[in-house]
């Protein structure tokens, strides 16, 4: 059993109909989670651990529960092997726990888009140094 | 000396060459605007807002070559170059139309500086945008790559890559004597649900120039934007803004007529992310949270708007008027 934190560094984050986008400059990659896979996000989020949050879903979704079990924690490490979600040592609360709308478990999806990477990864110290740019040559030595 | 520091030399190199030419409203943003000789026939005057308001920043404006600012250019001049530290945004923008910009927080100064004879159209018609999101960082306000019009205070703002026919909508909601809050760049104030103008100009393609001929001849500059020509046009009317009652995201789909419908902000995030930071790189980290929530600022709408331009005004006063 694992607790997450989901307030990562370099991360942001906003929810939209249920869809949840994140925005990493640390990867300069562009993520949109399905409304299962927010609704473990905002699970991990609420202090619940991986376990925990199949397990909570598994009793909000009609689905065969296993395979919600399993699905769901593949869902986690697939969220921290993005770093999207960073494991932590105790549970820590923040945020409430959402409502789960009625109805059947649909296996949770991460996209992934690429296309803000050039703008997202640019190195904001680039090149600089004491003697680095920008700085006068003449400086040297002053 | 730290790099910061010695930007200190540059910045007073910049200020020492330049005069006042105006104070412009950006947002929230009152800014003294200093020009050098070269910079001053140039028109940036055209696309700024003027303003009486006291400011609260001054940001200089110099083109051409000079021996103190030239030791500031990169040694791998064709590489962008950024510097962003709590106190300074330093930009170095890479060729073919390069530039050095940095703004600093201490002082509330900012320069941009064009190394050639002439700065290029783009920077005319929106003068100063690169500074802008150091400036305004942590007021509430982003930059957003966005367009905007509108009507007793209410605004309707358009998402959508370029092409997508954000000018097109907002030249013929300008001609039908709709509101206008920006084109291109404006700032928007997601938790209060704000949109502001920064600049009296938009910028418009060949393409669509014969559409709008009479605009099209008092066009200040001509850009040259990857090899298209683009028109940087004065908006005859004071730009203001208001508050935001729907976003739409404009997805041409070869619709002879206005077509309205439901939407995603998921549908325009992406290209919001990537297009508004395009002239500050560097500036995500701290515009992404502002620039996301944009999404959350009212319903969103899909829309086509079609082959005739004329028609625009009418569907979108139909829209703005669900929301009376």
């Amino acid at each position: 059993m694992v607790y997450y934190r989901t307030d990562v560094p370099e991360t942001a984050s906003e929810l939209f109909d249920g869809e949840l986008v994140i925005a990493h400059y640390g990867s300069g990659l562009y993520f949109s989670l399905s409304p299962v896979g927010a609704l473990i996000w905002q699970g991990l989020r609420h202090g619940l651990s991986d376990v925990e949050t199949a397990a909570w879903l598994s009793e909000k979704l009609s689905g065969n529960a296993a395979e919600m079990a399993s699905a769901s924690l593949d869902f986690v490490g697939q969220l921290a092997a993005e770093g999207l979600i960073i494991a932590v040592d105790s549970r820590a609360t923040s945020g409430e726990l959402p409502v789960v709308p009625a109805g059947v478990w649909q296996a949770p999806v991460v996209e992934r888009f690429d296309d803000l990477q050039e703008l997202l990864l640019l190195d904001p110290v680039h090149d600089v140094s004491e003697a680095g740019w920008p700085h006068r040559p003449d400086d040297a030595g002053q | 000396m730290t790099p910061a520091s010695s930007l200190d030399a540059f910045i007073a190199r910049a200020f020492g060459r330049s005069s006042p030419l105006c104070v412009a409203q950006f947002g929230d943003l009152a800014a003294e605007i200093l020009v050098d000789d070269t910079a001053r026939p140039q028109g940036f005057e055209h696309a700024l807002i003027n303003t009486d308001a006291a400011p609260q920043a001054r940001f200089a404006i110099v083109v051409g070559d000079d021996p103190v600012l030239r030791r500031f250019v990169p040694e791998r001049v064709d590489e962008i170059h950024l510097m962003r530290t709590p106190d300074v945004y330093a930009y170095w923008r890479p060729a073919p139309d390069h530039g050095f910009f940095v703004f600093t927080r201490r002082d509330q100064r900012g320069v941009c500086w064009f190394p050639d004879s002439s700065a290029p159209a783009w920077a005319i018609g929106q003068p100063c945008v690169s500074l802008l999101p150091a400036a305004i960082e942590g007021s509430g306000w982003v930059l957003a790559h966005a367009a905007a019009v509108g009507k007793d205070g209410r605004f309707l703002l358009m998402l959508g890559p370029g092409g997508a026919g954000k000018s097109t909508a907002t030249l013929s909601c300008i001609r039908a004597g709709w509101d206008y809050a920006g084109d291109d760049y404006l700032l928007v104030n997601p938790q209060r649900g704000l949109v502001a103008p920064l600049y009296a100009s938009v910028r418009i393609r060949a393409g669509i120039a014969s559409a709008f001929q009479a605009l099209v001849n008092e066009a200040f500059a001509v850009s040259d934007d990857n090899g298209a020509a683009r028109f940087e046009l004065r908006i005859p009317k004071v730009p203001h803004g208001g508050r935001v009652v729907a976003l739409l995201s404009l997805d041409r789909k070869g619709q002879k007529d206005v077509t309205i419908g439901p939407g995603r902000p998921q549908d325009f995030l992406g290209t919001l992310l990537r297009e508004s930071t395009a002239r500050a790189p560097g500036s995500a980290p701290a515009a992404a949270s502002g620039l996301l929530a944009v999404g959350r600022m009212a319903e969103t709408f899909r829309v086509d708007t079609g082959v005739d331009p004329a028609a625009i005004p009418d569907a979108f006063a139909r829209l703005l008027e669900t929301f009376a």
